[in-house]
C-alpha cells in the first residue's frame, strides 16, 4: 500500500518538463547518485531509500536467513559543483535506520567524495560518439560498522567499516531512441583494525549494463545489470579462504522533472537476484530522489 | 616578449569564421531587432535541443549557443538547416553572458522576446 502511495506521488510530479540527460551509471545505486548535466553550475540531492527482504547468500551460493536488520532505511543528502567546463564534485552524506522487530536504531551513513571528468560530450551530429566519463571516489569510514557493532543483529551498522577509493569509466549513447551504455568501476580498499585483527578487503570490480528510452518526453526508462565481484578478504596477510564476493543485481530507474529546475527519480533495485552469488546479501531496494539545480 | 603577447591577443580575439559568431554585448543588443520575437538556447549536447531547433521559424529566431564547443554547435546549426544556413543569426556564448543574462539554468531555454 505504501508503495503505491509513493508510486502516486511521483507520478503526480509528471507534469510537463523537459528532457533529462544520463550516464550508465546514474540511478543504478552503484556509484554516485548525484550527477551535473553539462550547463549545471550546482545541484543538491534529496533521497529517501528503504531495503527489505534481506537473505545471505553463503560461500557456496546457498540462500540462508539474514540475521541483520529486517529493514533499513536511509536518508541521503547530496551536493554536486561543478569545478570546471568538464569537472564536477560531489559530496554524499546521509542517516540511516535499522529496524529489526520492534527494536530499531538511527545513525550516520559513510559519507564519500566524488569527482566525474567528462573528456568526451555527445553531440547530436555524431550520435555514435559516446559521453565519456571518468569517475574517481572515495568513501570515508564515518560511522560504525558489523566490525564493530555493539549491538544485536547489528542494528547499530551503518557503514562499510573502512575507508575505499573507487576510480572508473562511464561511456553512454544517449542520442539514440534506445538509450544505452556501459561502466566499469575498480576499488581499492584500506586496511582497517578490528577485534579480529588487521583486515584487508578485496579490491572491488563492478561492471554495469544500462538501456534506457526516452518513455514520454517528460519520462525516462533506464534499466540495467550489475555484477560485482570482490577479491577475498585478507587477515593479519593471510588470505580468508572462500570469501570472495560474487553479485549479480539488478536495478530500473524512472527518471522525470517537475519543472525546469527540478528532477525526480524513482529506483528499485533486486540485489544477488541473477545468475551466481557468493558471500553476497540478497535484498530489495526502493530510493526516491529529488534533485534541484541551484 | 610583447609582440609575442600581442600576436596571441590577435589570435584569441579573431572574429569566429562558423555560423555561431563571438559578439560583444552591444553587437549582441543590436541584434535584438523587432523581427526577433525569440530566442533559442541549444547545445549540440542537448537531444531535447532538436525538436525546437526542427520547429524553429528562422526569420523570427535568433540562436543562442550556450555551454557548447563553437564547432559542434556550427555542425549540428547545419545538419538542421542545411539550406537556410544563410538565413540562421547564431550568437555563441563563450563566457555565457548571454545565458547569465536570461536566467539560462537548463536546455532546451526558449526565451519569447
Amino acid at each position: 500500500m505504501k508503495f503505491f502511495k509513493i508510486l502516486f506521488i511521483f507520478l503526480a510530479f509528471l507534469t510537463a518538463g523537459s528532457d533529462a540527460y544520463s550516464c550508465s551509471s546514474c540511478g543504478s545505486g552503484a556509484a554516485d547518485p548525484l550527477v551535473l548535466n553539462p550547463m549545471e553550475q550546482r545541484k543538491f540531492y534529496l533521497g529517501l531509500g528503504q531495503q527489505t527482504a534481506f537473505k545471505d547468500i553463503d560461500s557456496r551460493g546457498e540462500v540462508r536467513r539474514d540475521l541483520g536488520p529486517e529493514r533499513k532505511r536511509q536518508l541521503e543528502l547530496a551536493l554536486a559543483q561543478r569545478l570546471s567546463p568538464t569537472l564536477f564534485a560531489s559530496l554524499v552524506t546521509g542517516v540511516g535506520q535499522n529496524q529489526r522487530g520492534s527494536r530499531q536504531q538511527m545513525g550516520a551513513l559513510d559519507t564519500s567524495l566524488n569527482f566525474r571528468y567528462t573528456p568526451l560530450l555527445q553531440t547530436m551530429a555524431e550520435p555514435w560518439l559516446p559521453q565519456l566519463q571518468l569517475l574517481l571516489s572515495h568513501r570515508f569510514k564515518t560511522t560504525r560498522s558489523v566490525l564493530d557493532a555493539r549491538e544485536e543483529n547489528y542494528l547499530d551498522s551503518f557503514g562499510s567499516g573502512y575507508n575505499e577509493s573507487f576510480y572508473g569509466a562511464d561511456v553512454w549513447w544517449g542520442m539514440f531512441p534506445l538509450l544505452f551504455g556501459g561502466s566499469i568501476l575498480r576499488s581499492y580498499p584500506w586496511e582497517v583494525d578490528s577485534q579480529a585483527g588487521r583486515l584487508l578487503f578485496g579490491e572491488v570490480q563492478k561492471e554495469i549494463l544500462t538501456i534506457g528510452a526516452m518513455l514520454t518526453p517528460e519520462l525516462k526508462l533506464t534499466s540495467g545489470l550489475i555484477r560485482e565481484r570482490r577479491a577475498s578478504i585478507e587477515q593479519d596477510g593471510a588470505e580468508l579462504p572462500n570469501s570472495d564476493r560474487l553479485a549479480h543485481d539488478w536495478f530500473m530507474t524512472f527518471e522525470t522533472q517537475r519543472m525546469a529546475l527540478d528532477n525526480f527519480r524513482l529506483s528499485f533495485s533486486r540485489k544477488a537476484s541473477w545468475s551466481d552469488n557468493r558471500n553476497a546479501t540478497q535484498l530489495n531496494s526502493m530510493t526516491l530522489a529529488w534533485l534541484r539545480i541551484l | 616578449m610583447k609582440t609575442m603577447i600581442g600576436l596571441l591577443s590577435m589570435l584569441l580575439s579573431f572574429p569566429s569564421l562558423g555560423n555561431c559568431r563571438i559578439l560583444t554585448e552591444s553587437e549582441f543588443s543590436a541584434l535584438l531587432t523587432p523581427k526577433i520575437k525569440r530566442i533559442i538556447f541549444f547545445a549540440s549536447w542537448c537531444k531535447s535541443c532538436e525538436k525546437h531547433l526542427s520547429e524553429a521559424d528562422v526569420g523570427s529566431s535568433l540562436f543562442v549557443a550556450t555551454f557548447d564547443d563553437q564547432a559542434k554547435a556550427d555542425e549540428v546549426l547545419k545538419l538542421h538547416f542545411r539550406d537556410r544556413m544563410d538565413s540562421i543569426t547564431c550568437v555563441f556564448d563563450q563566457d555565457r553572458r548571454v545565458g547569465e543574462k536570461y536566467g539560462v539554468k537548463f536546455l532546451p531555454f526558449i526565451k519569447e522576446l
